[in-house]
């Protein structure tokens, strides 16, 4: 939705087009120009630290192991072997997000069809923000819920098929929570393509006497084809990066197995579990290795993407009505010499795939069908009847994907609230965990830890992230926008994991401690694109005229930014903030590596130990203890709530408008 | 405009703010400490970091991040001190010493690791011998109704369902007792896999930590795992006994981690590196272990005074508190010699 607003204002404001009115250069222009400049070109640097700080540490691995690294199986980190070979945690990488974006491809692409196509309005309305909700469920609460609900079902299953006991853990079930984590993310971009289609495509189909699916199917989908690929390509990234809802669900087995169901062992599964513990050079190094890896993976994999979605805001698919009319041309335009017209039956399937009727019997009436060379069996036997019964048929298969995917959703609300509830007590709030087997415990200085984290990260992603913004969308740059713009691009689908590596070296280590500084960094960090790109897209909605009254006043670039353009983005710049909220308070895996999270005190500074609430579910959820879990339970209902009504306030806001014009003045 | 930057500012200092209104609740500065490794003694830990904040004053963070994250973590001095059930061997000693000097170990508690399984239909306590442990974790035995285990245990109706073997996926103190012990019984394991904190498991689920392990027992009929004792009473798992080096089965529980202790006692080596597995002597539960406390002779940080003072409370006042978690006090005759290793850290 998003991001074809964002192709859209790009493509309707070239770069310098809006500013063309000539000014003179003041002392605050000069320096707030620079300031905002400064920002976008530290986005840069931070993806550019990234990279280099990850090559830099991974270069004795990359040095020594070579290509065997990616060939070979067995991972022996004791010291007197020294053997790396990742394929296992590539393949269990691979793997999962396979069967992820195999169950989740066709039905967040089935519940967008039918939200978009067919769903009355207010169905529409409350899917698509059901589906958002879904998007919104922070990973670990995907992973707790996966070990503790999901996986003794997949057992049962593996069991009753004479599978072997696993605990319904492996490379199948992570598969599965991932598959449930990404349908919103490919149900939301389909959502906003399949909107995205002029009407006049369907209109023209409808005109040609196509039914809603044979539309939807023949002429939406493949309009928007491009835009779909490249949603699954963010949700694929998406699935590769994911930490911990895999950690807790893949079964964590370093031997090698082909077979999908069998446990196995992700990329960030394995730095999550060893990184911390590995002693010595090459074993470090070898961990960061893989983290470069995914980094890598995932620059590939979200540079596609936006190769695709951009094609997408280009008039690639504006030809398939056109060329519909060509394949029907002989039945329309000539009905007459439709009989001894012999159309390739390689068309005609191709046209029964497409589920179009090959006769097309409403648009002419009476027209008589085509002769299928080679074909004995007349065309016109599939009857309107049959069209229709399909029609309802894929009507209801798409409507049950979106009951699927918002089953899932209430089913994991449902549960946890049920589950959350029981065990929520006023200690839960007020109270420190108590020791093992002492009751009455509470994770107060986890919720006050998340939101300091939380807080600092804000502290410096915001203002960081708006004046990028402000540069992108008021200075317009013409080199560097487009690079900022990427990197940023780039930064969004970064999987958190790596954050957690840099931040690890970057801030752990020559600190010499853990510290919430180091967490707040790696939250800050992947709050950072989030910030430029939802306040970027309102800048640029901002009428232009507004400015050019400012300007016309006198005032001067930055004081029309910081009183003009910015108050009249504001509804806009808070949702942002909302957004990058909301995704970095359930955020686990960084923490684990930089923030000492599982501080049992109220934090005293961010130069300690910052506890943090999503530590604790994951620390809980896995635990056989009866009263941990109880706790873990209570704080995944709190976290999803709080994640819950951030994404009910962005809703209000947007909801509202996204650029307010009143509030400029 | 004003009124704009000023809700933005409001919204950040209120999520700064309601961040830090209970970030101290009392005005003295407390003095802290951080600690990282061994599962094995989280639950003490716990325990210990609350009353010695009680006793002291001092807050006690620890990081239960598997032994092998604790020997690094301290090594590398992102914490103060660590915690492992496996000493550090000769190569990371070296490597210590490269960067900052001697690292002292200090026995804190000792405990039972313990074969913790789940089966519904059993309900006496199987008896298990090292050999078989060995090669249920090698592979070779299967299912729950092997020949194997059913001598062991005749009168027990063992189901025939497959064993899911259950062990660490961290570098683990908990995986140096168990394959150490299974090292001194089987000699396939030692050639095959060996010993260390983290081993190449021929077959198993891996989990991270203590607690995952046990849960993952719990969750699933048919597991065999190894647990540290306390994670397998508290959670009421079922655990076997394990049959000695004088061939007598013994229940794991403080006395026989004790006899194991003792019988050890007169061999432990001035650095106190030492392992209490497949002990001598009737009473002794041949898997057990010693969890050691980690800290450099000389502490960087310049916090050796108030680390040497949290460990000499840990092997004196705080031995009262072990029982109740059940792990094993230190015996009197190894606490005198661990005051004399204190002494080296500053």
């Amino acid at each position: 939705m998003a991001n074809s607003a964002h192709q859209a204002s790009l493509a309707s404001n070239p770069p310098g087009s809006v500013f063309a009115v000539p000014r003179s250069w003041h002392l605050g222009d000069c320096l707030f120009a620079l300031l905002c400049q400064s920002a976008a070109l530290s986005v840069i640097a931070t993806f550019a630290a990234l990279v280099v700080v990850l090559f830099w540490q991974a270069w004795p691995a990359l040095h020594t192991i070579g290509g065997q690294f990616f060939t070979t199986v067995i991972w022996d980190p004791e010291p007197t072997h020294r053997e790396f070979g990742a394929l296992t945690f590539i393949y269990g990488t691979v793997m999962t997000s396979a069967i992820a974006m195999l169950i989740a491809v066709p039905l967040g692409v089935g519940t967008a069809a039918f939200l978009a196509e067919i769903a009355p309005a207010w169905l529409r309305k409350t899917g698509s923000f059901l589906v958002e909700l879904l998007a919104a469920i922070p990973s670990v609460v995907y992973g707790f819920w996966g070990v503790l609900v999901l996986a003794p079902i997949i057992q049962w299953v593996i069991t009753a098929v004479g599978g072997p006991n696993q605990g319904g853990t492996g490379i199948f079930s992570a598969g599965l929570v991932l598959s449930i984590m990404i349908v919103p993310f490919v149900a939301a971009v389909a959502f906003d393509v399949c909107k995205a289609v002029p009407n006049s495509q369907r209109e023209g189909s409808y005109a040609l006497g196509a039914t809603r699916w044979q539309t939807i199917w023949s002429v939406v989908l493949p309009y928007a084809r491009p835009g779909i690929i490249g949603g699954c390509f963010l949700a694929l990234g998406r699935a590769l990066g994911e930490t911990m809802a895999v950690t807790m669900l893949i079964g964590n087995r370093r031997e090698f197995s082909l077979s999908p169901f069998a446990p196995g062992y992700s990329i960030p599964s394995i730095i999550a579990n060893e990184l911390l513990e590995a002693d010595y050079e090459l074993y470090e190094s070898a961990l960061v290795e893989l983290g470069l890896v995914l980094l890598m993976v995932s620059i590939g994999v979200n540079s596609l993407a936006r190769l695709l979605i951009w094609r997408m805001g280009r008039p690639a698919g504006a030809g398939i009505v056109a060329s519909l009319l060509r394949y029907l041309r002989p039945t329309s335009a000539a009905p007459q010499v439709a009989d001894t017209s012999v159309v390739p039956a390689s068309a005609v399937e191709q046209g029964m795939r497409a589920g179009l009727p090959p006769g097309a019997p409403t648009l002419a009436e009476g027209a008589p069908p085509i002769r299928v060379a080679g074909e004995p069996r007349a065309p016109a036997e599939i009857s309107q009847a049959t069209f229709t019964l399909i029609d309802r048929l894929m009507t209801g298969v798409l409507g049950l994907c979106l009951a699927i995917s918002v089953g899932f959703l209430l089913f994991i609300l449902s549960y946890i609230v049920f589950r959350g509830v029981g065990a929520l007590d006023w200690n839960f709030f007020t109270r420190l965990p108590e020791p093992v087997g002492e009751p009455g415990g509470g994770l107060a200085h986890a919720i006050v830890g998340s939101f300091i984290l939380v807080g600092l990260a804000a502290a410096f992603a915001v203002p960081l992230g708006i004046l990028a913004a402000v540069y992108l969308a008021e200075y317009r740059s013409a080199w560097l926008g487009p690079i900022v713009r990427f990197v940023t691009d780039l930064l969004t689908g970064v999987p958190s994991i790596v954050v957690g590596i840099l931040a690890y070296f970057v801030i752990v280590k020559p600190m010499g401690h853990f510290s919430g500084w180091a967490g707040s960094f790696a939250l800050g960090v992947m709050m950072i694109p989030i910030v430029i790109r939802t306040t970027e897209e309102a800048l640029r909605l901002v009428p232009a005229s507004l400015r050019h009254a400012s300007y016309a006043l006198g005032a001067s670039q930055w004081q029309t930014v910081l009183k003009v353009t910015l108050p009249a983005a504001l509804p806009a710049v808070i949702t942002a903030v909302f957004l990058a909220v909301a995704r970095v308070v359930g955020e686990t895996a960084p923490l684990l590596l930089t923030a000492g999270s599982s501080s049992r005190h109220w934090p005293r500074s961010p130069n300690d130990w910052v506890p943090a609430l999503p530590e604790f579910i994951f620390r809980y959820a896995t635990s056989a203890s009866e009263d941990w879990r109880r706790m873990g339970w209570a704080a995944a209902l709190v976290l999803l709530a709080i994640v819950m009504l951030l994404s009910l306030g962005v809703r209000l806001i947007t909801g509202r408008r996204a650029v307010s014009t009143r509030q400029a003045g | 405009m004003p009124r704009a930057s000023a809700l933005v500012l409001l919204g950040i200092a209120i999520l700064s703010s309601a961040g830090c209104s209970g970030c101290n609740n009392s005005g003295i500065e407390h003095k802290r400490l951080t600690g990282a490794g061994a599962t094995f003694i989280y639950p003490m830990m716990s325990k210990w970091s609350k009353e010695y904040e009680k006793a002291k004053g001092v807050k006690i963070d620890y990081q239960s991040i598997g032994s092998g994250g604790g020997i690094k973590q301290m090594t590398a001095q992102t914490v103060d001190f660590g915690c492992s059930e496996g000493p550090l061997n000769d190569g990371q000693l070296k490597e210590a010493k490269d960067k900052n000097g001697d690292v002292v170990h200090i026995p804190l508690a000792m405990g039972a690791v313990v074969p913790a399984y789940n089966l519904a239909e059993v309900k006496d306590q199987l008896k298990f011998t090292g050999p078989v442990l060995a090669d249920i974790f090698l592979g070779k035995i299967t299912n729950w109704n092997d020949p194997a285990i059913k001598k062991l245990n005749p009168d027990a109706t063992l189901p025939e369902t497959k064993i899911v073997v259950v062990h660490r996926s961290d570098g683990s103190g908990t995986t140096y007792v168990w394959v150490d012990y299974l090292s001194k019984v089987s000699p396939e394991w030692k050639d095959r896999v060996g010993k260390g904190t983290s081993v190449n498991w021929p077959i198993g689920l891996g989990e991270k930590g203590n607690e995952n392990v046990a849960g993952q027992v719990k969750r699933s009929a048919g597991a065999l795992g190894y647990v540290e004792l306390t994670y397998a009473l508290q959670n009421k798992i079922q655990y076997g006994a394990v049959q000695n080096k004088e061939g007598v089965f013994v229940v794991p529980n403080l006395e026989s981690v004790s006899a194991a202790a003792d019988a050890f006692l007169t061999d432990i080596p001035e650095d106190l590196r030492y392992s209490i597995t497949d002990a001598p002597g009737k009473g002794s539960y041949p898997i057990s272990g010693t969890c050691w406390g980690l800290a450099y002779a000389n502490n960087p940080s310049g916090k050796g005074k108030e680390v040497r003072d949290f460990l000499y409370w840990c092997t004196h006042d705080g031995q009262q508190f072990c029982e109740a978690l059940h792990y094993s006090r230190l015996p009197t005759r190894l606490v005198e010699r661990v005051e004399k290793r204190l002494e080296l850290i500053k």
